[in-house]
């Protein structure tokens, strides 16, 4: 009885131990998860898909719709391990009442690499299985940008809503970017194109794609200052909403001002680890064309050591190849 | 007929007299502005080039836009600096002495579009470094005779096009997304090269 009273005494204190014990490591996780930290980076690799279908587009430009619908299908579910686009978006952290961006970035001048309209519809149509097409937002610097790389503005309550971050309802004080980030999505897809730049920038993917999110006083600073271009991506609107990162490569370049259809897309959650990966595709280009390999830019290395926005090192990097 | 020749005398002098307000309306914006007079005059011959040129836009082809005219930071333009029309690749030209660029958006009926951007670089020799600089016309291109010292550069990657020459202080872009309009482009390249050489 004694022993059972002291055992029941002992239990209890062993219980509100334990208690106190996990409320404080949910306490941390949380805070972890709100403040959009990659609790796994140190332990875990960052997943890149890296899909190539040489029946989604032509030598012309142009895409096939099935095609790019299947590589960019087979591209999702092989980066979450899901068979259904319900559940890959689930998986992502996509939920029925999200409002979504998708940065694009236009790049229509002399060479056309705006990202493929039949790419972003494969898109929309994947996240149009978990909330309403009219809770995307596809957005660039500028209407006139997207007009210009092909996109027609839609601000209507049907369909895919589609305009520019000069009519986007201004730009948060404190974050200084588009309140289409700060205040009316909820979740970003960050959607850049293949774009090589060399010089110091090497490339222009994920992290130069958000200078069309900033305040235009701001966006000359992103061309000199590598800090700068990492620090953007870690304020807390594009840092803790940003799902998924998707690289058109489709058509791309590989040196400045060369474009090359190379037919494939790089996805991934982590930005860094998917930059380092399309800078990796350059480079195998890069090398069958005798050009010396990128290295990979300062930012990059930045966003990793110190922003901790994902990881630039490919031991750390799990890349999985797709060849449909 | 006389309704259809009235109705495109009509639309012809309604075009010639808005650009001529448009041109003179710049013109007279810059001269009270605090730029040099020099600026100014470079600034009103580039304009005069770019307007001219988009006021005779090959057979079935319509502007856009507007033209539109891009400065430095020091000299902005209306539309703002060549950083915010190309944005870091605008360092490339300011290297060459850059002033202004004027840019010309043409479209056809079926979407096809050329455009046309004319680099006023300070000088000829400005103008010939930046034609020999591999970030601004990037290796790889098949030469081109316009009749002019430097042979032009022209690049084909299906579908896009681009005939790329230096005449005086200008550099001439002319990019088209559709290559069966190359014979247009040339064409294009003749006029801008008239037009420069009359001044």
């Amino acid at each position: 009885m004694r022993n059972d009273s002291m055992s029941r005494k002992h239990t209890r204190r062993e219980f509100i131990g334990t208690s106190v014990k996990t409320a404080v490591c949910i306490g941390v996780a949380s805070k972890f998860i709100r403040s959009g930290k990659n609790i796994f980076a140190d332990d875990l690799k960052s997943r890149v898909v890296i899909a190539m279908n040489p029946r989604a587009i032509n030598n012309r430009n142009q895409c096939d719709v099935a095609e790019t619908n299947k590589l960019f299908d087979d591209a999702l579910y092989s980066l979450t391990g899901k068979n259904t686009a319900v559940d890959a978006w689930g998986a992502l952290g996509l939920n029925a009442k999200d409002i979504v961006a998708v940065k694009v970035n236009c790049n229509s001048w002399t060479i056309d690499l705006s990202p493929h309209k039949a790419l972003i519809d494969a898109l929309c149509f994947s996240m149009g299985a978990v909330i309403p097409l009219n809770n995307i937002i596809v957005y660039e610097r500028t209407s006139g940008d997207l007009e210009e790389g092909g996109f027609k503005q839609n601000t209507s309550n049907a369909g895919v809503r589609c305009f520019g971050a000069d009519e986007g309802g201004g730009f948060d004080p404190t974050q200084r970017l588009t309140r289409i980030l700060t205040d009316t999505c909820t979740k970003i897809v960050n959607l850049a194109s293949l774009k090589c730049v060399e010089g110091d920038m090497a490339a222009s993917i994920f992290f130069k794609n958000h200078i069309g999110s900033l305040l235009q006083e701001d966006m000359p600073k992103c061309h000199s200052d590598q800090d700068f271009m990492a620090e953007v991506s870690s304020r807390p609107a594009i840092k803790n909403k940003t799902i998924l990162n998707l690289c058109d490569g489709l058509r791309g370049t590989y040196k400045r001002g060369v474009p090359w259809y190379w037919k494939g897309i790089v996805m991934s959650k982590d930005a860094v680890a998917g930059e380092a990966a399309a800078i990796g595709v350059m480079n195998e280009k890069r090398k069958v064309e005798s050009e010396k390999p990128l290295d990979l830019p300062e930012s990059l290395l930045i966003a990793d050591k110190k922003y901790k926005l994902g990881n630039s090192d490919p031991k750390r990097i799990d890349v999985v190849q797709l060849n449909l | 007929m006389k309704n259809n020749l009235y109705h495109r005398f009509d639309f012809r002098c309604l075009a010639v007299v808005l650009f001529s307000i448009y041109i003179i309306w710049n013109s007279s914006a810059y001269c009270q502005s605090s730029v040099s007079t020099d600026i100014v005059h470079n600034n009103t011959l580039l304009r005069e080039i770019t307007i001219k040129t988009a006021l005779n836009p090959p057979e079935g082809f319509k502007l856009r836009v507007l033209p539109r005219f891009y400065g430095t930071p020091d000299a902005r333009l209306e539309e703002g600096t060549i950083f915010n029309y190309i944005n870091g690749a605008g360092e490339n030209y300011i290297k060459h002495g850059f002033n202004f660029v004027g840019n010309i958006l043409l479209e056809n009926s079926t979407g096809d579009r050329i455009t046309i951007d004319i680099f006023d670089l300070s000088s000829i020799e400005n103008a010939q470094d930046a034609f020999e600089d591999k970030n601004i016309c990037a290796p790889g291109s098949s030469p081109l005779d316009l009749g002019i010292r430097l042979e032009a550069k022209v690049y084909s990657y299906p579908p896009d096009y681009m005939l790329y020459f230096v005449e005086n202080r200008f550099l001439v872009q002319i990019s088209l997304d559709n290559d069966a309009f190359k014979d247009t482009a040339q064409v294009l390249s003749a006029q801008i090269i008239k037009l420069i050489n009359e001044k």
